[in-house]
């Protein structure tokens, strides 16, 4: 057992050693003959080109196999991505909403509105600051007052407002004449009828779906595989979008293959 | 022969990994460095968009103004970049107004770079011609705080002036005094959130731009016209792009999304016409 | 103590849901202002508690290096990444954190040639496996599977602009796909969406879905 782990290993590490090997002559390489070539420029711009080639190169390097070079680039990108995520709560609303927003009212004449306005703003610092108390075991509990107060109101705003959009406002359009003595059948119509209530009916677990409730949840799944197709087909395009701008990266803004 | 046949199709479908990768990668860059004409044609759904921007610019001129939220960031961006900078540019063009904010807070640099371009090319003014709220957290909270009163949402713009001394959103009280809102989604903080707490609240009119894995999600909301208008995908921007007679990425992103999809049907039907063939063997020898 | 750690937070959450029905459902002057300074405050709360995730990524990835556990070389990248941004976000390109966000700098450098490029690659590795995916599994192995293959097809084909080079019908009937029979089916799990939600926010309001507060 132990020698095929090693020997695994072994072969592990080899093409670990092919990756890297790889990945550092194609970025020596190509950035030299493009510093040379005068095509990338030595400075902020022509660095970061660099710099980005070189990430995308190493992510996809996972293609060929899982490596630590994919790991190191993924890992770099948890932590910028975290501490990016910090800076930009801190400047749009920490420092604007809470710090200069309270400043501005301590400069204002002191009246009662100001006071209101006030602990508008230190109640909810308070309670925000409320879940850092799970850092502290045996203070943890005071969070779930902050997720308590987001949640319930959360979830309260979210009742009139589902029924609203989802259900009224899709429930009206449903609601269109199947037959028309002027155009006769609506086929469209139709079509959308019946999608929506044999989808439903599939959905409708309390019933058994044998006879007419089977027969229709059959058609209903004829109707879901048509929309489940169709969003597999949006799928494809999304994800070669993505990488049709990677390869433009790569082949114009790094290598001037692409004009 | 049969027998032979079976072990040669069973190897085809057994083709490496890696070599799907390697043709896929292929269809993409050639496609890109041989240069083609596609027919591009707007569907009722993008020109709708682009129609309400006219409407607005006609009726309002540089009185009117358009929100474009950018709930996105990079993972996204090969798609909603393009469309964010068509709608910017055909607002520009149009001497609108243009208010951008944020449900991401990753994408906060990306819409920056974005509007600094646009504004610059088109030597727009910032506080006069548009401005740049940037991010706030909440999603839903926010949209219902932006409709009671637009300035406690966003009392600083993203660089920390005050909004009430920006021409451009000094009488904006709620977010119904702005002419349209168009959300650039790639996700949840979105289209879906503009709609629910938004739209069908305060019945503000709303066009969507949308990455196309959410595209096939969102037409019940334009049947019932709590969207007026969707643009789905780099498809869609590329059709914006057309309609705007300003072609960019997305409309040469067209080659070679098209080639691509080509060849994963071809892989697709390749792959059912193995299938069959090893079904009719197998049936054959039993 | 045990009414604070687990009657008040439910008592809370019932009170917060109700008070937000109700002001949805008072159009009154009153009712609007207490709306907006209500999410206001909420929208608060929600940036003060986002810096929690700065505790999340530390206590893993310190855990890690501290044990010398496998992969603690990687956690060592996580922190430095996350400290250089950090150390750029607060120097703000000589303005210091307290000043506005400066344009330019450390971070928009970071950010356009280090964070874009490995989100943007991450995602658009999925083209390839959705690629690999599609010619191993993609079969029409019974009528259902038939017609999710013909449906993919069609969008898949008829969304590109090359389709209308073959026949301009091409487009129209993947347009005529995504308009009714997909509608209809969005239209209904829609239904069913806002249905589990209503009754989800109800769990909760009335305290019988507590998983949210740590599963007691």
């Amino acid at each position: 057992m132990s020698n095929i782990d090693t020997t695994t290993i072994a072969t592990s590490k080899k093409s670990d050693f092919l990756v890297f090997a790889i990945f550092f002559s194609i970025i020596i390489i190509v950035n030299a003959i493009l510093l040379g070539s005068g095509h990338l420029k030595w400075g902020l711009e022509g660095v970061g080109i660099m710099m980005g080639a070189a990430f995308t190169i190493s992510l996809y390097s996972f293609l060929y196999k899982d490596n630590p070079l994919f790991k190191m680039a993924e890992h770099f990108y948890v932590g910028v991505a975290t501490a990016y995520l910090i800076i930009v709560t801190w400047y749009s609303v920490i420092l604007t909403d809470v710090i200069y927003a309270f400043r501005d009212l301590t400069k204002a004449p002191f009246s009662s509105s100001v006071f209101w306005q006030m602990v508008a703003i230190i109640l909810p610092t308070l309670i925000g600051l409320l879940v850092y108390t799970r850092i502290i075991p045996r203070f943890a509990w005071m969070s779930k007052i902050t997720f308590s107060i987001i949640i319930g109101f959360g979830s309260g705003l979210a009742i009139p407002n589902l029924i609203n959009a989802y259900i009224l406002e899709q429930a009206k359009p449903s609601m269109t004449a199947l037959w028309t003595s002027a155009g006769g059948f609506e086929w469209n119509a139709i079509i959308v009828f019946i999608g929506v209530i044999s989808t439903l009916i599939y959905f409708f677990f309390s019933l058994e779906h044998k006879g007419a409730v089977g027969a229709t949840a059959k058609v209903g799944i004829w109707f879901l595989m048509v929309s489940f197709g169709a969003s597999f087909g949006f799928t494809v395009m999304a994800r070669f979008s993505l990488l049709i701008e990677r390869v433009n990266f790569l082949f114009h803004d790094w290598i001037p293959l692409i004009k | 022969m049969g027998m032979q046949m079976k072990f040669d199709l069973k190897k085809l479908f057994n083709l490496d990994r890696r070599i799907i990768y390697l043709l896929i990668f292929l269809s993409i860059l050639i496609p890109f460095l041989v240069e083609f004409d596609l027919p591009i044609k707007a569907n009722k759904d993008v020109k709708n968009i682009f129609n309400k921007i006219e409407d607005v610019a006609k009726n309002k001129g540089h009185q009117g103004s358009i929100l474009l939220s950018f709930d996105f960031d990079n993972a996204s961006k090969a798609e909603l970049e393009p469309m964010a900078r068509s709608l910017l540019a055909h607002a520009f063009k149009n001497n609108l107004r243009v208010i951008a904010m944020g449900h991401w807070p990753n994408g906060v640099e990306l819409a920056k770079s974005i509007l600094n371009d646009l504004a610059r090319e088109f030597k727009k003014e910032y506080g006069e011609d548009w401005v740049y709220l940037g991010y706030r957290p909440g999603v839903s909270i926010l949209i219902i705080n932006m409709g009671k009163d637009f300035k406690s949402a966003f009392q600083t713009d993203a660089f920390g002036k005050n909004t009430k001394e920006l021409a451009a959103t000094k009488n904006i009280k709620t977010i119904n005094d702005i002419d349209y809102v168009i959300s650039l989604s790639a996700g949840s903080g979105g289209i879906e959130d503009w709609v629910v707490y938004g739209r069908s609240k305060y019945h503000f009119e709303l066009g969507g731009a949308c990455t196309a894995v959410m595209a096939a999600d969102f037409y019940p909301f334009l049947q019932s016209g709590q969207l007026n208008g969707l643009i789905g995908g780099l498809a869609g921007a590329a059709q914006y792009e057309t309609l705007l007679g300003r072609p960019a990425e997305a409309v040469s992103g067209m080659r070679p999304q098209s080639i691509a999809h080509i060849v994963l049907i071809f892989f697709i039907l390749f792959g059912n016409f193995c299938y069959l063939i090893d079904r009719f063997y197998l049936s054959k020898r039993s | 103590m045990n009414f604070l750690k687990k009657t008040l937070p439910l008592i809370l959450a019932f009170v917060s849901g109700w008070l937000a029905i109700t002001l949805e459902y008072i159009p009154h002057q009153n009712s609007e202002a207490t709306m907006a300074s209500l999410t206001k405050g909420l929208i608060i709360i929600g940036a003060i508690t986002a810096f929690m995730g700065i505790y999340g990524l530390f206590s893993l990835h310190y855990l890690k290096i501290k044990r010398r556990s496998e992969g603690w070389g990687y956690s060592t990248l996580v922190i430095a990444g996350f400290m250089i941004m950090t150390a750029f976000g607060i120097y703000n390109n000589g303005a210091f954190m307290f000043q506005p966000q400066v344009e330019a700098g450390g971070i928009s450098w970071i950010y356009e040639y280090i964070f874009n490029p490995c989100q943007a690659t991450m995602f658009s590795i999925l083209a390839f496996f959705i690629a690999s995916a599609a010619y191993r599994t993609f079969r029409a192995k019974s009528l259902e599977a038939g017609i999710l293959l013909v449906a993919a097809i069609i969008v898949m084909f008829g969304k590109v602009p090359i389709a209308g080079l073959v026949s301009e019908h091409i487009p129209e009937v993947a347009q005529w796909l995504l308009d009714y029979p997909n509608m209809a089916v969005k239209r209904a799990i829609f239904f069913g969406v806002a249905l589990g939600g209503i009754s989800t926010a109800l769990r909760i309001i009335f305290g019988i879905e507590r998983s949210y507060l740590g599963g007691e």
